[in-house]
């Protein structure tokens, strides 16, 4: 229905908008929905706008799931075979 | 060597213009109408319609611009056609790509690189060694020619990377203005020993899928400078000629190659898909082996997109024979620090006889991946 | 030699589910109710490793395919209007209306923008110039809904006269009681609910106490990665074992229970809550934003002086019930041969989260044996 992903504030711009870093790229958004915000925020990200505020674990626990996938690309998975194949043929 | 203007088909026919450079078929097919312009003031710093004419616009563009960067022994001579030198045991190679990626410079290429990279890849998935390139360039009146100068050079760099020299080329100048401002198309030729087939009637249940790094990249870095122009994107194309990889494997073990395909558009499902369904084989990827870097599935996720439909210029898909595979890991593995950019196994081939291709997700789950409907735009929901 | 073709050991939490669909012993169905919901079920396989007596719906959660005919049909005609510079959101591009799309008017001549955010459209506007009118057509819900209110507001605040929207801006409660009653009249009822992590986020997780105490329907907040997700369906069934109703938040990273207040007075402004039409539930009272009296100046329906039109849906397409969750995409005629991703004829066969368009892609029941156990065909279950 909408997607939207998480984004941390690296600077603060005049006219409620703000740079956020998306790993490690950035994009000015806009904070009007999350005036709060301030600098190493993280906020949740939705065509353009910060909608809602994260807390530092909240976020951290969201890019958690994330990270299942990506340590999985470098160790095993459900099917982790794959790599012992490698390692034994 | 062409180098003529772009000529209307509903032009009026072609006087003769006997100062032209080129040989004497070119003056047939060249000249219409616009020649006869005064080149305009703006002719310092960008391109118009008589740098495609024929005339001494023409030549200017060729001995200051397109020479001094892709100057070489057959360029040079400005002949009609490049002639190579023989190869009696091989096979020729040939293939033609053109290139439209908007916008044309983008975070980690431009337009120069992957027409270069893309059809050295073409060449050499087959197995033949790319021998030469020609390069036609179809560029909107009024494009800068600095930037013409860089991607030029991108071409330049590109073909050093892969050791291929552009032996032929065709400049012609349109005056329309829409984008893509240029477009370029490149064919190349290759020579394959008499011996190697890498062909998918070799695939075999048991064969095993590998990748050379991460996917999604490319299209996502194009996609995000297309789409968020404002955006500082972190992603890199990954466009890089895979020739000296893919000779660096075939050195190793002919046999132990058995196919090899680059996933360019469609992207790696795209490439899986076509596999299962020519083969008729059952291939079975492993989601949790894919790379996928953090930077491009959050950029996915951003646009709505799935990374494994991305295109990537830089990606080799191998099907190799299991024995083969540790060897053939070791040669592809020649990126140094980056532990994203390792080569994987990512899938195998099995017995089954129903030509699909099917992934096992992180959770678990199973499902097919199919060749993606054309373009994907971006979604907010 | 192990093969990847062999089955895959469960992963705890789809374990933990079938553990207590066992439990259960009896057929349950629930519905999610977000398209993104939808897009990860179907990417991460999740169908296929429901328990046998488990059926996940999709519900009406895809804003593109929600929206009614007639409003896509006067989009397009608006932006085949001389002057007009239409902007949109990609997902819309391609839904076809009674004659083309707003793709098909783009390379008819029509200046039509695919966006990335409202404001982008108010910039356009401030570009363009005063004689040149910039209409959003707002589609979407209420995490859309907060970013075109400020759209107006900040058009309002650069006294910009030639920015309107078309607000085609639904709510998703009334959607989902609508849906409880209309299956009410068919054989088995949705027996939970998915709830959607992202719009929670804007109106709270409290937004959905009613249906849960008084439709007495389970609601599950629930996120948007595959463990997340199946960690909602887990606490549906839990429910449903114990016999409970209740609101759960399973995605208190994101979601609260008042949600985000700013959002919601942002709406409230600008906005406020009309009978719309919905394809495939039909009118529902309160469940479609319209621009209040005070913004009238950049409604584009004012402005333009649209009239409601009411468009019969393309001949033979199923997308309403499909929306509604009363059949299956393949039980519609046109799934497949005549619908499907490069010709579109519905909206849920256009859109990446639409129920088609992911069965088309992801659920074809052409599954292969003997690894994949398929998407489990929900259960026939119409009137």
């Amino acid at each position: 229905m909408c997607l939207a992903v998480p984004a941390q504030i690296m600077q603060r711009l005049d006219g409620e908008r703000a740079v956020v870093d998306l790993r490690g790229s950035r994009l000015e958004v806009s904070t009007v929905l999350t005036p709060q915000v301030d600098v190493a925020d993280w906020v949740l990200l939705h065509t353009g706008f910060a909608i809602e505020c994260l807390s530092p674990e909240a976020a951290a626990r969201l890019l958690g799931e994330q990270k299942i996938w990506e340590s999985h690309a470098f160790g095993d998975g459900p099917t982790g075979h794959l790599q012992r194949t490698e390692a034994t043929s | 060597m062409i180098l003529s203007r772009y000529q209307p088909e509903t032009g009026p026919p072609p006087p003769p213009a006997p100062t032209l450079p080129d040989g004497p078929g070119e003056v047939a097919s060249g000249s219409a109408a616009p020649t006869a312009e005064a080149p305009r003031v703006a002719s310092d710093d960008s391109v118009v319609m008589a740098h495609g004419g024929g005339g001494q616009l023409t030549d200017q563009l060729i001995h200051q611009h397109i020479l001094p960067r892709l100057g070489n022994p057959t360029l040079s001579l400005l002949g009609d056609s490049a002639v190579l030198p023989p190869s009696f045991n091989d096979r020729v190679a040939l293939t033609i790509d053109s290139y439209v990626v908007q916008p044309w410079r983008f975070p980690g290429g431009d337009v120069g690189r992957i027409a270069v990279c893309g059809t050295v890849n073409d060449l050499s998935v087959t197995g033949a060694t790319p021998r030469g390139i020609a390069l036609g360039i179809v560029v909107s009146e009024g494009f800068s020619l600095r930037d013409l100068d860089r991607v030029l050079a991108s071409v330049a760099g590109a073909a050093a990377e892969a050791d291929v020299d552009v032996v032929a080329g065709d400049t012609k100048v349109v005056d329309y203005h829409d984008p893509p401002e240029i477009m370029l198309t490149t064919a190349g030729v290759g020579y394959r020993p008499f011996s190697y087939r890498p062909m998918l009637d070799r695939v075999h249940p048991g064969d095993k899928l590998l990748i050379n790094g991460p996917v999604g990249d490319h299209g996502l870095a194009v996609m995000l400078a297309r789409e968020l122009p404002e955006m500082q994107v972190a992603l890199r194309s990954d466009a890089a000629p895979l020739n000296h990889l893919i000779a660096r494997c075939l050195s190793r073990t002919h046999e132990g190659v058995v196919f090899m395909r680059d996933a360019t558009r469609g992207g790696l499902a795209g490439v899986t898909a076509d596999i299962a369904q020519s083969t008729g084989l059952h291939v079975v990827l492993d989601e949790s082996a894919i790379p996928i870097r953090p930077a491009a599935r959050h950029a996915a996720d951003l646009l709505g997109l799935d990374p494994l439909e991305i295109a990537n210029e830089g990606k080799l898909v191998m099907i190799a024979r299991p024995a083969a595979v540790d060897t053939l890991l070791m040669e592809m593995d020649g990126y140094g620090g980056d532990p994203w950019e390792r080569p994987r196994v990512i899938g195998e081939i099995t017995d089954i006889r129903d030509g699909l291709c099917e992934l096992i997700t992180t959770l678990g789950g199973r499902r097919i991946l199919q060749k993606p409907y054309g373009e994907e735009l971006p979604r907010i929901c | 030699m192990t093969s990847l073709a062999q089955p895959v050991a469960r992963q705890p939490v789809i374990e933990h589910m079938h553990t207590v669909a066992g439990q259960i012993g009896r057929h349950v169905q629930f519905m999610e109710v977000c398209g993104t919901h939808t897009m990860s079920a179907f990417r991460c396989g999740l169908h296929g490793l429901l328990p046998k007596n488990v059926t996940l719906l999709s519900g009406p959660g895809c804003p593109v395919c929600v929206t009614a005919q007639g409003d896509i049909d006067l989009m397009i005609d608006l932006a085949q209007r001389p002057g007009v510079t239409m902007c949109t959101y990609g997902d819309m591009m391609r839904v076809p209306g009674s004659r083309g799309s707003l793709e098909a008017a783009r390379s008819a001549g029509a200046d039509v923008r695919v966006i990335y955010s409202a404001l982008d459209a108010v910039r356009i506007a401030e570009e363009n110039g005063d004689h040149h009118p910039v209409v959003l057509a707002a589609i979407g819900f209420e995490t859309t809904a907060p970013t075109a209110a400020a759209a107006v507001l900040r058009a309002h605040q650069q006294g910009l006269d030639n920015f309107s929207l078309l607000a085609c801006l639904k709510l998703v409660v009334p959607a989902m009681t609508s849906v409880l009653t209309l299956r009410g009249r068919s054989r088995r009822g949705v027996e939970g609910f998915l709830c959607p992590g992202h719009v929670s986020a804007i109106i709270g997780s409290e937004a959905f106490r009613p249906v849960a105490d008084e439709y007495g329907v389970p609601c599950v907040v629930g996120g948007f990665e595959p463990t997340l997700m199946s960690q909602a369906v887990v606490a549906l069934l839990e429910q449903v074992r114990d016999g409970r109703h209740d609101l759960e938040n399973l995605y208190p990273e994101v979601v609260t229970p008042a949600g985000n207040r700013i959002a919601q007075r942002w709406i409230d402004e600008v906005f406020e809550p009309v009978v719309t039409r919905w394809r495939g539930l039909g009118t529902i009272p309160e469940s479609g934003l319209a621009i209040r009296k005070a913004y009238s100046g950049y409604d584009a329906r004012r402005v333009f002086e649209l009239h409601p039109v009411v468009a019969p849906e393309p001949d033979g397409c199923r997308c309403g019930e499909v929306i509604a969750g009363l059949v299956r995409p393949d039980q519609c005629r046109l799934f497949g041969e005549r619908c499907n991703p490069t010709r579109p004829i519905g909206p849920c066969m256009v859109s990446g989260e639409g129920t088609c368009q992911a069965w088309f892609k992801y659920g074809r029941a052409n599954a292969p044996k003997p690894s994949c156990q398929s998407v489990t065909p929900p259960e026939t279950d119409g009137p």
